[in-house]
């Protein structure tokens, strides 16, 4: 399998976080959703592969080469939408958008406009009018505009209604038929990436927790729910985390088959969401 | 470079507008009431020097387009360069409309004649420079906090210098012994014997003094966090 | 192709593709040789990963039902006759084995089993 992105032993320090031997691969041709809690390094990721900040150790290569020193050559395929769009807001997107293009030797005009049109947005008018929806909306057209071969989005779906978020994973589904084309977009809501995404990674707290297909996880975690002291954490079979509340007890286990093997009827065990995963992990006890 | 330059020029030439327009008024009382070419020479180059960075860079910080240029691709050496030809861009716009005003305005104490040599116009880049040449690197790594730094630094080493003249017993205001260096430096550049070896020195210092600035710039920019 | 998935059914997605897909061939509803949409274009007409009806497609094509042609896409597979009768009668053998299983528990006899099998008939000729 092709790699889009092929990030090794990744680290940056900060004052009061860092993010440390983050290794995965985005393979090409699909969707990877970056999951995990606020401030557990999806932003510094996206950033460092777009070298906004400086890596002190490890690898990034996009496309095969390493991001740093094929910087423009990288950059030129590489579709980028952040939370907050970062554009003059007092200009009118066709002046936004006519300095951006210079920049990209792949920029459709036509293409351009036509996503313009699909996403009901005018070139003149004016970016601070927009509402948030629109303005992702106009950054995504432009990260389209070009040609990409990655679309790199940062909390795309943050602040947006669900039909705006609908939209959206619609239309990333759609980028993929092209299976060039990659999509690794970092969010905390759980429930868009369920719906759309090929590949999950995992982290917390700067460090990688897993980096796998979605489906895969799916069907192998899970939560072991007992009442009061029947079973201690330790005793799941790939326990990961657990919760506990006055009454009763939950256990995250990455081998919910082998859960349901060791206890049968005796507890409830269910499927996990990723939405309980990134619960039990963030939130829950890990030592088990 | 010139993609960089043509964005900022989309970019911001409405504030630059807004900016001249707003020049207008200073020129109009600088060509009424001024009487001396040198002085007019001076005043113009530090007003132009001093606000002609901020147009260029002062709308990044409230909009964060550094992240987008950054992520643009296009390598940060040559952003910088870029910056730094779009604020000699706007500068040379300042300059340009400042005597064609002065060249028009009826009420002029004197004509434009007296201050259009190669001299008047190598000193006003040179002190454009010096100025440009110590903003740009502090506006290019800090964004505008970096004017607030380079103000309380300027500050600090004033204070500085206050403390050490009158630890080391020197009765004189050392503030006043820096302006007087500098106002004579400035009566030496523009009254002295306009040879050719002066005017080439000053050449290469406005050449030394942008190279040096552009060199710092690049070094911080591509460390700089955004 | 009309299938539809749903996360409330214990099996994993791509099973539940895979059988759809597998009952219609049976059942003759995709004739021999017809064109299955892409992985990719099903994954976004059912709103499912791409993964998921690959794996779908794979399990499809070693077991014989249909055939992927590089740069082509997939078509369902010429089906050997006596196989696919076999395969027929596999489905309902098991359905069969289920009542069966599921009289005796209840305590039905063979001949009451038999007396229904030969009304059901009757009734539908």
């Amino acid at each position: 399998m092709d790699n889009t992105i092929e990030i090794t032993g990744l680290r940056k320090e900060y004052k009061g976080f860092t993010l440390d031997d983050v290794t995965f691969t985005v393979p090409r041709g699909y969707i990877m959703g970056l999951i995990g809690p606020n401030g557990a390094g999806k932003t510094t990721i996206v950033k460092l592969i777009m070298n906004l900040i400086r890596r002190d150790a490890g690898e990034v290569r996009v496309f095969g080469m390493d991001n740093l020193r094929h910087e423009p050559e990288v950059k030129a395929r590489i579709g980028f939408v952040y939370d907050a769009p970062r554009f003059p807001e007092d200009l009118r997107l066709e002046t936004i958008a006519s300095a951006i293009s210079a920049f990209y030797e792949k920029w459709d005009g036509r293409r351009f406009r036509n996503l313009l049109e699909e996403f009901q947005l005018s070139p003149r008018q004016v970016f601070k009018k927009l509402s948030h929806g629109m303005k992702m909306k106009f950054s995504l057209a432009i990260a389209l505009a070009h040609d990409a071969d990655l679309i790199l989005m940062d909390e795309p779906t943050a602040g947006l209604d669900p039909v705006f978020r609908f939209d959206l994973l619609t239309k990333l589904r759609a980028l993929i038929q092209d299976e060039r084309k990659t999509v690794l977009f970092s969010s905390h809501i759980t429930s868009d990436l369920e719906r759309v995404a090929d590949f999950v990674t995992f982290v917390h707290k700067g460090r990688l927790v897993f980096s796998a297909a979605k489906d895969d996880i799916l069907e192998t975690w899970g939560v072991v729910r007992v009442s009061g002291d029947g079973i201690s954490p330790a005793e799941v079979p790939g326990a990961r985390g657990f919760r506990r509340t006055e009454h009763s007890l939950g256990v995250l286990t990455s081998d919910i088959a082998a859960a349901r093997g060791r206890f049968g009827a005796s507890v409830v065990c269910d499927m996990a969401s990723l939405e309980d995963i990134m619960f039990f992990i963030s939130k829950g006890n890990a030592h088990v | 470079m010139f993609k960089i330059l043509r964005l900022e020029f989309l970019f911001n030439r409405w504030q630059l507008l807004t900016v001249l327009a707003i020049f207008t008024a200073y020129f109009a009382y600088m060509a009424y009431q001024i009487d001396s070419p040198r002085i007019f020479v001076v005043t113009m180059s530090i007003m132009i020097g001093l606000s002609m960075p901020f147009i260029i860079l002062g709308r990044e910080d409230k909009f964060k387009t550094a992240a987008l240029m950054c992520s643009l691709p296009v390598r940060r050496t040559t952003i910088v360069l870029g910056k730094y030809a779009a604020t000699w861009g706007a500068i040379g716009l300042g300059l340009g409309y400042a005597l064609l005003f002065k060249a028009v305005f009826p009420f002029s104490k004197f004509a434009i004649g007296e201050i259009l040599t190669a001299r008047n116009f190598l000193v006003s880049l040179f002190l454009i420079s010096l100025i440009v040449a110590v903003i740009l690197p502090f506006t290019i790594r800090f964004g505008l906090t970096g004017i607030i730094i380079l103000l309380v630094s300027g500050q600090l080493l004033g204070i500085l210098a206050l403390i050490l003249t009158q630890a080391l017993g020197g009765a004189s205001n050392p503030m006043r012994f820096f302006f007087r260096a500098v106002k004579s430096g400035l009566q030496t550049l523009l009254t002295r014997e306009a040879a050719p070896g002066f005017q080439l020195t000053l050449v290469a210092a406005i050449v030394a003094v942008n190279a040096a600035s552009l060199f710092i710039s690049r070094a911080l920019y591509a460390r700089r966090d955004l | 192709m009309k299938i539809i998935v749903t996360n409330s059914s214990p099996d994993p997605i791509y099973e539940q593709v895979a059988r759809q897909v597998k009952a219609q061939i049976i059942s003759g509803e995709l004739r021999e040789g017809e064109s299955l949409p892409s992985i990719r274009r099903l994954a976004q007409d059912l709103q499912i990963s791409v993964i998921t009806t690959k794996r779908a497609y794979e399990e499809l094509e070693k077991e014989g039902f249909i055939d992927t042609v590089e740069g082509k896409g997939s078509f369902v597979a010429m089906q050997n006759k006596e196989l696919l009768r076999e395969k027929k009668m596999k489905i309902v053998e098991e359905k069969m084995a289920e009542a069966v299983e599921e009289a005796r528990l209840l305590g039905i006899t063979r001949a009451e089993l038999e007396e229904m099998l030969g009304l059901l008939y009757g009734e539908k000729g």
